[in-house]
């Protein structure tokens, strides 16, 4: 199975840093090399490819998985559904598409104010020209607020310049902190928020459904993936605690059931060689609650506390594969009723 | 690498776009005796078949649709660098085809046109609604008679009829009187277009009066929506001045605050002061705008019979003490169509019909299917689209289109298409016989036949043949 991943850009070296998190290290040989694998998972093929190419190079087939931004794949996939997401916030690589203004349209705070803007620019026969990298994103959601009239305008390189350069009024564009925009005299608007985007993992179902083997790896990829993301917020706490019976110390510890694990504390005799009545508590806390977790279980006489980073946290199933496969089953189902 | 290899390769099979669809020979046959019957019936009224392009500049249907029809639009830059879309529609085409071959002409001369072709509309959201689509319709431009009203609303109302359609209606309405109605309320254009876009969102419920009023607000049509902090200072600042003064406060504060120098795009700092005033003081009267809301909604519920309907709506302007030129207008014309035993139960009158489109004024309808609400077609008068397009004048017109897929999905079942074959099968008896055979088809075509010649294979599905003819080399030999 082919899994194609950024080479460039703002996810390069991120998508390598958190496939390592999760376990699935990709080995690359060689810096220009183009192709790469993951020790943990045999089978899977890693290729490197522009950010900007790897939604096609999954609907074209020649890679069954990719990751990419999220932003792209809704910019760049067809409309047939031949690419889907199959994990849509991989928790990193957060930006925001939004809207900017020159500071200097102090009449102008909002997207209604943009969409009033529009009508007067037409009325007197001009056209609002907005430069952009996403015509498609951005063309959809003015439609969608009922800015008809307006032109885009394709800009590949720095988008804030454009407005100060003089061939658009405005620009439509991704920012991480608003740091760009500012510097450029620029302001975003109210209601001005595009999309929210993130990497995410994604998948052609139909080249997929051709092997067996390629489902098979692409299930363990997305599981250990989605388990990862899963066990991030927890830490897995565990404390000796003495007590008279397993029941009276996990009576202690539920106490407070809003640190005392997602289902519960696992209490456990230790076999100890002094003394009789210790036990082993474990538990998984949310990583804010930690001292919290901590001070109860040193007010339950809980000693030698530890905590650890958990790093899978499974479902009793995939719910993100699941998920996948009843997509496709219903797009095939589409497929045939076309036809 | 060889060229064996290269054929192994499999290649993604290419596939239809989203809405486009292939027809069978028999829907294509079903199709053209449908739109023939359509243009004939349209014929009889006198108006000749015309041809437009497909693809047109994108201005054009813009400028038609006051911007509505954009996000629906199969829009690219052509080959010149010149921004095209497929048509969405006929109506704005021929009247820039009318408006092309009529500069200078006083009088405008009457044309009565039909056509019929694809349109394309493009809906992500909705595969059975997206792609490419049949219109036939009619336009009569250059007239402002009642009769003109008249003549293409029976027209359109007798489409469905003379196809065997009988589950049908024709809704009317009047955009005319919803403006004589407004007429008695001061209103900004603004506020006053606003309320006819709006008029599918108020219905025929008044409480959506105050969500609609809400929305105003918040476009700044009327005062209501919180300003920013900054915003309300400078709100404050120019409370209770003269115009001409706020400005210059207003024009004041963009300089202090450095903003005149980091001027960009093609506004000016005298538009920026101009739409920031109107903003900060509230645009219209909150009151104005919701008893022009108010009336709207009474009218927007007038529905039903169209003598009873057409009676109460002259009761709504009177009571709001409007001109009721228009609505009499209406009466008249309303009066004129009902004499056609023909159309009676196919027209009703529906006020809730008469939202705003850009460029229509006068009449509007649509006609829909009885049974399930489809959209079978629609029209009305767009007296003000010739100057939109560019004309000095404005030039009277009207007409309407039906989509013929929605039309053919509501003709009851096995309507007259001949299905049986004309076609004779002419067989050669092996190569030998090729020129015997070709000679042999041709000898049936001349004489008005059909001659298929056997090229091998199984016939296609829809292949059967009147007879075949074996053809030896010495010629036809059964």
């Amino acid at each position: 199975m082919r899994l194609v991943i950024p080479s460039d850009g703002e996810l390069g070296d991120s998508t390598l840093n958190f496939l390592s998190a999760c376990g699935v290290k990709v080995n690359r040989p060689n810096a220009r090399r183009y192709t790469g694998s993951i020790p943990s998972l045999p089978g899977v093929e890693v290729l490197f490819q522009r950010t900007a190419d790897i939604t096609g190079k999954v609907e074209e087939g020649s890679a069954e998985m990719g990751i990419t931004g999220l932003d792209r794949l809704i910019e760049y996939r067809h409309d047939d559904g031949a690419v889907i997401a199959v994990l849509d916030d991989l928790e990193y690589g957060r930006c925001e598409f939004v809207l900017a203004v020159p500071d200097s349209w102090l009449d102008v705070t909002s997207v209604d104010d943009l969409a009033d803007l529009a009508l007067e620019f037409h009325e007197q026969g001009r056209q609002l020209r907005i430069a952009t990298k996403y015509p498609r994103l951005l063309r959809g959601y003015l439609f969608e607020r009922g800015i008809n009239f307006f032109t885009l305008v394709p800009v590949s390189g720095a988008l804030e310049a454009a407005p100060a350069a003089g061939y658009a009024d405005l620009i439509s564009d991704l920012t991480a902190t608003g740091t760009t925009l500012r510097e450029n005299r620029l302001k975003t608007l109210e209601g001005g928020t595009i999309l929210t985007s993130q990497a995410c993992l994604i998948a052609n179902p139909a080249a997929l459904a051709d092997s067996a083997a390629h489902l098979k790896l692409a299930q363990a990829l997305t599981e250990t993936l989605e388990a990862h993301l899963r066990a991030e917020p927890y830490y897995r706490i565990t404390a000796n605690v003495q007590g008279r019976s397993a029941e009276d110390v996990s009576a202690m510890i539920l106490a407070r059931p809003d640190i005392a694990g997602i289902r519960g504390p696992t209490v456990a005799r230790v076999f100890s060689v002094t003394e009789e009545d210790w036990y082993a508590v474990s538990l998984l806390v949310r990583k804010d609650r930690l001292l919290d977790a901590v001070s109860h279980l040193r007010e339950c006489g809980g000693v030698d506390i530890a905590a650890a980073q958990l790093s899978y946290l499974f479902k009793g199933e995939s719910v993100a594969f699941r998920n996948f496969l009843d997509g496709a089953a219903a797009q095939r189902r589409e497929a045939v009723n076309d036809a | 690498m060889s060229t064996a290899n290269v054929a192994a390769r499999a290649v993604t099979p290419v596939r239809r776009l989203l809405g486009m669809r292939d027809l069978s020979a028999a829907a294509c046959q079903d199709m053209q005796a449908v739109q023939r019957l359509v243009a004939d019936l349209i014929r009889r009224f006198g108006y000749s078949q015309v041809e437009v392009p497909v693809l047109e500049s994108t201005e054009l249907f813009l400028r038609k649709s006051g911007g509505s029809l954009a996000s629906q639009m199969y829009s690219f830059t052509d080959p010149g660098s010149n921004a095209a879309s497929l048509r969405p529609e006929f109506t704005s085409a021929i009247m820039r085809r009318y408006l092309e071959m009529n500069t200078g002409v006083a009088p405008a001369p009457v044309a009565r046109w039909q056509y019929a072709g694809p349109v394309f509309r493009y809906d992500a959201h909705d595969a059975e609604g997206s792609g490419q689509f049949t219109q036939v319709g009619a336009e009569l431009v250059g007239s402002d008679s009642l009769l003109a009203d008249a003549e293409l609303l029976a027209l359109a109302a007798g489409v469905p009829a003379a196809l065997g359609v009988d589950g049908y209606l024709l809704r009317l309405a009047d955009l005319d009187v919803l403006d004589s109605v407004l007429d008695t309320v001061g209103l900004s254009e603004r506020a006053r277009s606003f309320i006819v876009a709006n008029m599918n969102r108020i219905g025929s419920d008044g409480a959506n009066v105050a969500t609609t009023l809400n929305r105003a607000a918040e476009l700044h049509i009327v005062a209501g929506r919180d300003l920013l902090d900054e915003q309300n200072d400078l709100a404050g600042a120019v409370a209770g001045l003269p115009d001409a003064e706020a400005r210059e406060v207003l024009a004041g504060f963009m300089r202090w605050n450095g903003n005149t120098e980091t001027l960009v795009g093609q506004r000016t700092s005298e538009e920026i002061v101009d739409r920031l005033l109107r903003k900060l003081r509230g645009g219209d009267d909150t009151g104005a705008v919701e008893h022009g809301l108010t009336l709207a909604a009474k009218l927007a519920s007038v529905n039903g019979d169209p003598t009873d309907a057409v009676a109460a709506a002259q009761e709504i302007v009177a009571g709001a003490g409007a001109d009721p030129a228009a609505v009499n207008r209406l009466a008249e014309l309303v009066d004129l169509i009902v004499e056609d035993k023909a159309l009676a139960g196919h027209v009703s009158v529906d006020f809730g019909l008469a939202r705003g489109i850009a460029y229509y004024n006068g009449i509007i309808f649509d006609i829909i299917s009885k049974d399930d609400q489809q959209n079978l077609g629609g029209g009305g008068r767009y007296d003000a689209l010739a100057r939109a397009l560019g004309s000095p004048h404005s030039v009277p017109a009207l007409g309407f289109a039906y989509t013929l897929e929605k039309l053919m999905a509501v003709i009851p079942g096995g309507e007259g298409s001949t299905r049986g074959s004309e076609a004779v099968l002419v067989a050669p008896e092996g190569p030998a016989a090729y020129r015997a055979a070709l000679r042999a088809a041709a000898e049936v075509r001349r004489d008005g036949g059909v001659a298929v010649l056997d090229v091998g294979g199984q016939p296609a599905s829809d292949g059967e043949y009147l007879r075949t003819v074996s053809v030896g080399a010495d010629g036809v030999v059964g």
